[in-house]
This record gives C-alpha cells, structure tokens and sequence, in this order.
C-alpha cells in the first residue's frame, strides 16, 4: 500500500514538475532559448518511467498468461519505446551532434510502439468480452466502416498532397505508415469503448475506459505533432511535446490503477 | 456432469483473462470453493448445491468485469450440452442459454 503511494507520488510529482517547467517555457521562453530543447529531450522519462512500472505491475495480472497482463505488458512497452525512441535522438544529438536526422534509429522505437498500441487495444477488448460481442449487422458495419474512416481521415489529414519525390524510401514508407497505424490504435480504442459501454461493470470498468482514454489521447498527442510538422509550426516544447507528457502521465497512472484494481479484488473477502 | 469439472472449466477460463491467481483467489472467496493443490483441476466444492456455488462463483467473477464476466461463463456452460449441466445451471443464468 505505502509502495502504491510512493510510486504514485513520483508518478504525480514527474508529471507536476514538467508541467511547470512547461509553462516557464510558455511564458518566459523565446523560441530559440535551449530549455526548450532540454525539456524536449527529457520528457522520454515520464515514458520510460510509466512503462518501467507497467511491465513490474503486468506481473500481478501472471503477466503474458492472462489477457489483462498481455495488455499491460505491450502498453508498457509500447510507453517505453517511446522513451527509447526519444533517448536515440537525444543520444544522437549530444554525443554525435548530429540534429534532428529524419529518419533515424529512434524511428524503429517510435514506430514499433505502434504495434505495441494495436495489440495492448487489442487485448483490452479481449479482457472486456468486446471481440465476442460484435453480433448483430450494426456492430459488425461499425466494427469494419469506423476503422476505415479513420484510416481515410488520416489520410487527407496527413498524408494527401506529400511530395514524396523529395524524400527517401524509409521517410516515404514512415510517412505513410505512421498516419495509418495510429488511426488503428485509436479506431480500436475507440470502437472498444463503445462495445463495452454497455457489457463491462465491475471493478476494471472505470480501469477499462481509463486506459483506452489514455490511447485516444495518445492519438491527439500523435496528431498534433504530425500537423504541426507537415504546417512547419513545430517548435521544441510546444504544445503537442505537452501533450506528450499528459498521455504519458495518464497512461502510467491507468498501469497504477490496474495495480489498485488487482490488489482490491485479491484482498476483498465476503 | 460432475460440478467440479464444470467449476474448474470456469475457472480456467476466468484465468485466461484475469490471470491463474486471481481467478483462484475470487473462486476461493466464495467459501465454497477450494484448492487440494496447485491445480485449477483439483477443486474442492464445498457444502452447498452446486447451483448455489456456480451463483457464487460468477458473481464474484461479476465483480470483476461486470456483465462482460458472467459472459464468459456463460459461454463456458454454452460449450456443454444442455441436459447435461442442467441441474448445475443457476435459475438466473437458464435463460442466457
């Protein structure tokens, strides 16, 4: 119990102290001043301490044997990834002082965490009995149409009007690639909020909706850092970097929360 | 049917979602039902109708993921053929049958 509360309270303090210097930045920083590039750097940790947490907590679920703990176990290294992606370029930078080389190795980490996403998605609707609940045309035409809408919008939002002449094969596979995995994660996540509404209680429900709410944000956090690339607005430490850090806080507090979860049901006696 | 071997079959599969331990752990926090070893296999019933127990058993399981739980058990008792787990089925699960 002290160990949730102190592993809580990192969570929460990490997440406060970046969350401030942030708003230093906002209101004090010019565009070009180095602390917005050492908050940049070092958000990755909020990651990479989540996902850390994560893979110890999957454990309590017997890990990769039962559905929830596969869950927790590929979100967690879908959040340390992310970290792993973000300490590449770092490395790159401060050690090779080579700068923002698109794409490089911290793409294998960015990318993979995709997957890592999709099948922690995937393995919450398991939990939750939503992949033997798609009965009935409604549910199936949602199940099939709403993915391929996101796919479509993501497309048109992010991918029509590319020049793909100007760049590489691996540039022009990502550029592609990236739109359409993360409207998969988050149609997924989506698509399994709305089938369980109805079909998870108990205990996890709020767990249930609180970690595919984390995933959506995830998304938001995706997409404003792609928009605001291909618009050339993007700057170190702006708002989508922001963003960044609140999905990875929420994510990492919805791992804590599974914890809670499993320890209030072993512990509960009638 | 024996009832142990329907019991354990739940509990197996609760297990695959939720894990071996706790699955364990809400059957045995019915007071009805307990373990002779490590495995699921080896349950013990305790004094009470099997109904009773199965009523138990899923609504701890109910705890847990709500009516989402009570489907997997349900789609356990679906595998087996009616006239078989009939005298084991609670009233309240019949009709989802």
């Amino acid at each position: 119990m002290r160990s949730k509360i102190a592993l809580k309270s990192l969570v929460i303090g990490l997440f406060l102290a970046y969350s401030l210097w942030w708003l230093y930045i906002l209101l004090a920083a010019g565009p070009e001043d180095s602390i917005r590039d050492y908050f940049s750097d070092s958000y990755g940790i909020v990651a990479g301490l989540g996902g850390f947490l994560g893979l110890i907590f999957a454990h309590k679920w017997d890990g990769w044997k039962s559905y929830v703990g596969k869950s927790l176990i590929l979100f967690s290294l879908g959040l340390f990834f992310q970290f792993c992606g973000q300490l590449s370029y770092s490395i790159e930078y401060y050690i090779y002082g080579i700068e923002n080389s698109y794409p490089s190795v911290g793409e294998v980490f960015f990318f993979s965490s995709i997957f890592f996403y999709i099948f922690g998605v995937w393995f919450v609707a398991k939990s939750a009995g939503t992949t033997i609940s798609i009965k009935g045309v409604k549910k199936k035409l949602i199940a099939y149409v709403f993915p391929l809408l996101m796919i479509a919008f993501s497309y048109f939002m992010f991918i029509n009007g590319t020049d793909f002449e100007s760049y590489g094969l691996i540039a022009n596979i990502l550029t592609l690639a990236y739109p359409i995995g993360q409207a998969i994660y988050v149609s997924m996540a989506i698509l399994t909020s709305y089938l369980a509404f109805n079909l998870v209680g108990g205990a996890m429900r709020r767990r249930v909706f609180f970690i595919l709410f984390a995933c959506i944000f995830q998304y938001a956090a995706d997409s404003t850092f792609l928009y605001k690339t291909i618009q050339e607005t993007w700057m170190p430490a702006d708002i989508s970097e922001y963003m960044f850090v609140v999905s990875y806080f929420l994510m990492s507090m919805a791992f804590i929360d599974f914890l809670a979860a499993y320890e209030f049901l072993q512990g509960r006696k009638k | 049917m024996q009832p142990e071997k329907l019991i354990a079959e739940i509990i197996k599969e609760q297990s695959l979602i939720i894990g071996e331990k706790l699955a364990k752990s809400r059957a045995e926090d019915t007071g009805l039902v307990s373990f002779s070893s490590s495995r699921i296999e080896d349950v013990t019933l305790g004094a009470a109708e099997p109904t009773q127990i199965i009523q138990k058993l899923v609504d701890s399981y109910m705890e847990i993921f709500g009516k989402a739980s009570v489907e997997v058990c349900v789609g356990v008792m679906r595998k087996h053929p009616i006239v078989e787990i009939n005298n084991l089925v609670p009233e309240t699960l019949k009709a989802s049958l």
